[in-house]
């Protein structure tokens, strides 16, 4: 193991491996910055781009992105309040109000710290856990699997937008989804419709990039009638030295909050379904709860900024843990990355670190890596990307568009794809608007082939008897999970009822 | 919302009917293997549409209260006209790109798509067009090799 870890730090400190991860952080970081464009949108754009690039280069890149955008969307909720991602919502709450009382630089600087302390504490535990979860994991077999992925997609389904109903039928479409191809037993074509393009499945990215980037564009596009596409600029007018330094008291003070927020982020954020808003949330509700003046969170607290940014990145690593381990995707952005991983020939899971573990380690040690060059990057760029927010959406969503089409054109299949991608940017559109759960959708996509896979193993060694799952123990635990998901969210449905409060998508 | 969910489920249900009685029997071969026939998997999945849609069905006309909170339309019909007109736009320009290559097709759809969008400075628009291209066109040719229509 030692000697694999060596050799993962020697492939990482390569110039090309360093390059894609810097030019990821950096593309993530802008991302995160421009309005209307979030980072499982620019993944699905970017995996074209890693077609050609070795596994570890594309992955650390696609990772990057992911990372930055999770960085930089605190920007915009600092500067003028408008959140670059959901999750960021809750940094807004405290950092705008910083921004009103020329403290911006403060905020920043603080939102760029907690941000990389909880993403580095957050991948070290991802590096931890991945692997022994992962030994256990191997021992799974098709009828734990099976029952695995009923409780994700249940559970995906049961915390995803409003309704519970609609986000089974987005996971089931998506299990659906993935039939099309040529039949596993028998290799003859099964719902191709006569397109030989289809004899492999149905394109990722002509899905991924339909659901996720151009349907979000069309969503931004229809909002032109209600007036202008124009976003105010930011207000970045430098305050005094005093409030535009942070200083190591309030940097130490802040420290408990960003330890103790990381660790909700990391909790939350490797429950698949939960998602990076719910663990900022949860961590600002709690800094707010335990501290001596609750009554001046909101008010531009430095503990609340801390605390929304570094649970919002601790997640991010955290998310990747269940795919590394089973690979069970947590996210839409865990979903690409899955995606691409697959693009690649390689699927994560348990075997990955059997089959190819010197992979998987880079990866780690690239991750690692990433968070030191996103300090660097955020301490000397963050106010150079604070001038891209002004950049309006008129020239934004026609380039991101044209990049749409030609980023499913590079899968393979050419103008089909192309063409597969508007259908499914058209279904996406709709998806959304109906508030039927498109994460959910992408994520049952995905994982399609493996479901196919174990449920026919499955049925195969129970014979199709209920009677034999007393055999699985493991099998029965999840799928008592899954009841309990469903059971969780009828108790949640009533509590939403009586609040008025909604969940967010992962 | 609560009409749109009704009429969705039994849209659903329908199309589960659809790929169930006609489509997966036409566009599947016939067979058993291991006891399991080509048709399984997708049977599980819809059988799993189609009672999740009883399910969203039941729950929108019996219980009214889900809804008190959302949105009665969730699309407006001016949403849908910009909607409609964005489409027809990145489809024709789609079409320009497929016929006539990537220079006319995207130069067609980020121009088109600018206009729409309120931008009426010619110059503003080819000052965003051309470079796109051109940068998109180098990274793809020559950094990735692979020829666009």
């Amino acid at each position: 193991m030692y000697a694999q870890i060596l050799q993962a730090t020697t492939n990482v400190l390569t110039f090309n491996v360093l390059a894609y991860i810097t030019l990821g952080l950096f593309i993530g970081y802008i991302v995160g910055v421009l309005p209307g464009l979030s980072r499982a949108t620019a993944i699905a754009l970017l995996i074209p781009i890693t077609y050609k690039l070795p596994p570890l280069a594309g992955i650390s890149f696609l990772i990057g992105v992911s990372k930055g955008g999770n960085t930089g969307s605190a920007l915009t909720a600092i500067l003028i309040n408008v959140p670059g991602e959901p999750q960021s919502v809750v940094t807004a709450l405290d950092g705008y109000p910083l921004t009103l009382q020329g403290k911006a630089q403060k905020a920043l600087k603080l939102a760029l710290i907690a941000s990389v302390l909880g993403d580095f504490i957050a991948t070290l535990v991802l590096v931890a856990l991945a692997q022994p979860l992962a030994v256990l994991a191997v021992g799974m077999g098709p009828v734990e699997l099976t029952a695995v992925l009923i409780f994700a997609i249940t559970f995906i389904a049961a915390v995803s937008g409003h309704s519970f109903y609609k986000g089974l039928i987005a996971g089931f479409l998506g299990l659906l989804l993935a039939a099309p191809r040529l039949d596993m037993e028998t290799g003859q074509p099964r719902l191709t419709f006569g397109f030989a393009d289809l004899s492999d499945g149905v394109p990722l990215l002509a899905v991924a990039i339909g659901t996720l980037a151009l349907s979000e564009m069309l969503v931004q596009i229809d909002k032109g009638w209600r007036g202008s596409y124009l976003h105010k600029g930011a207000q970045l007018k430098a305050g005094t030295p005093e409030n535009s330094r942070l200083s190591r008291e309030e940097f130490l003070t802040c420290l408990p909050t960003i330890l103790r927020s990381t660790f909700v982020g990391i909790g939350i954020g490797s429950i698949p379904g939960m998602g990076a808003s719910l663990s900022s949330f949860l961590a600002y509700a709690w800094t707010k709860r335990r501290d001596k003046d609750p009554e001046s969170f909101g008010k531009g607290r430095l503990e609340g900024v801390a605390a929304a940014e570094s649970a919002d990145n601790a997640s991010v690593p955290a998310g990747l843990i269940p795919m590394f381990a089973i690979g069970l995707p947590s996210s839409a952005s865990a979903a690409l990355l899955m995606g691409a991983f697959m693009l690649n020939g390689l699927t994560p899971g348990p075997f990955l670190f059997r089959d190819d573990a010197v992979l998987v380690y880079s990866i780690f040690a690239g991750m690692i890596l990433a968070s030191g060059i996103m300090l660097i990057m955020g301490m000397v760029g963050q106010n150079l990307f604070a001038r891209l927010i002004s950049v309006s959406e008129v020239i934004l969503v026609p380039i991101i568009i044209f990049l749409c089409v030609i980023g499913a054109y590079l899968e393979g299949s050419g103008m089909f794809s192309v063409y597969l991608m508007l259908v499914f940017a058209f279904l996406g559109y709709f998806m959304k608007k109906y508030d039927f759960s498109f994460i959910t959708f992408l994520i049952g996509f995905i994982l399609g082939p493996i479901a196919e896979l174990s449920l026919r193993q499955a049925m195969i060694i129970t014979d199709g008897k209920i009677s034999s799952l007393t055999n699985h123990p493991i099998a029965i635990l999840f799928l008592v999970l899954a009841a309990l998901s469903i059971w969780s969210f009828a108790s949640m449905r009533t509590l939403q009822e009586r609040t008025g409060a909604a969940p967010e998508e992962p | 919302m609560r009409k749109v969910d009704i009429c969705a489920a039994i849209g659903l249900l329908g199309f589960v009917a659809l790929m169930a009685f006609v489509i997966i029997p036409n566009e599947s071969a016939d067979g058993v293997w291991y006891g399991l026939s080509p048709y399984f998997y997708p049977m599980v999945m819809l059988t799993g549409i189609a009672v999740s849609s009883v399910g969203l069905l039941v729950q929108a006309v019996t219980r009214p209260s889900v809804y008190k909170d959302q949105p009665k339309v969730p699309l407006s019909m001016a949403e849908f006209g910009f909607f409609l007109i964005a489409s027809a736009i990145i489809f024709v320009s789609t079409l320009v790109l497929h016929w006539f290559g990537t220079w006319a097709g995207g130069f067609v759809m980020i121009a088109g798509l600018m206009l729409f969008m309120g931008e009426l400075s010619p110059l503003r628009i080819i000052a965003v067009a051309v470079p796109t291209l051109v940068i998109n066109y180098a990274i793809v040719t020559w950094g990735l090799h692979i020829p666009l229509p």
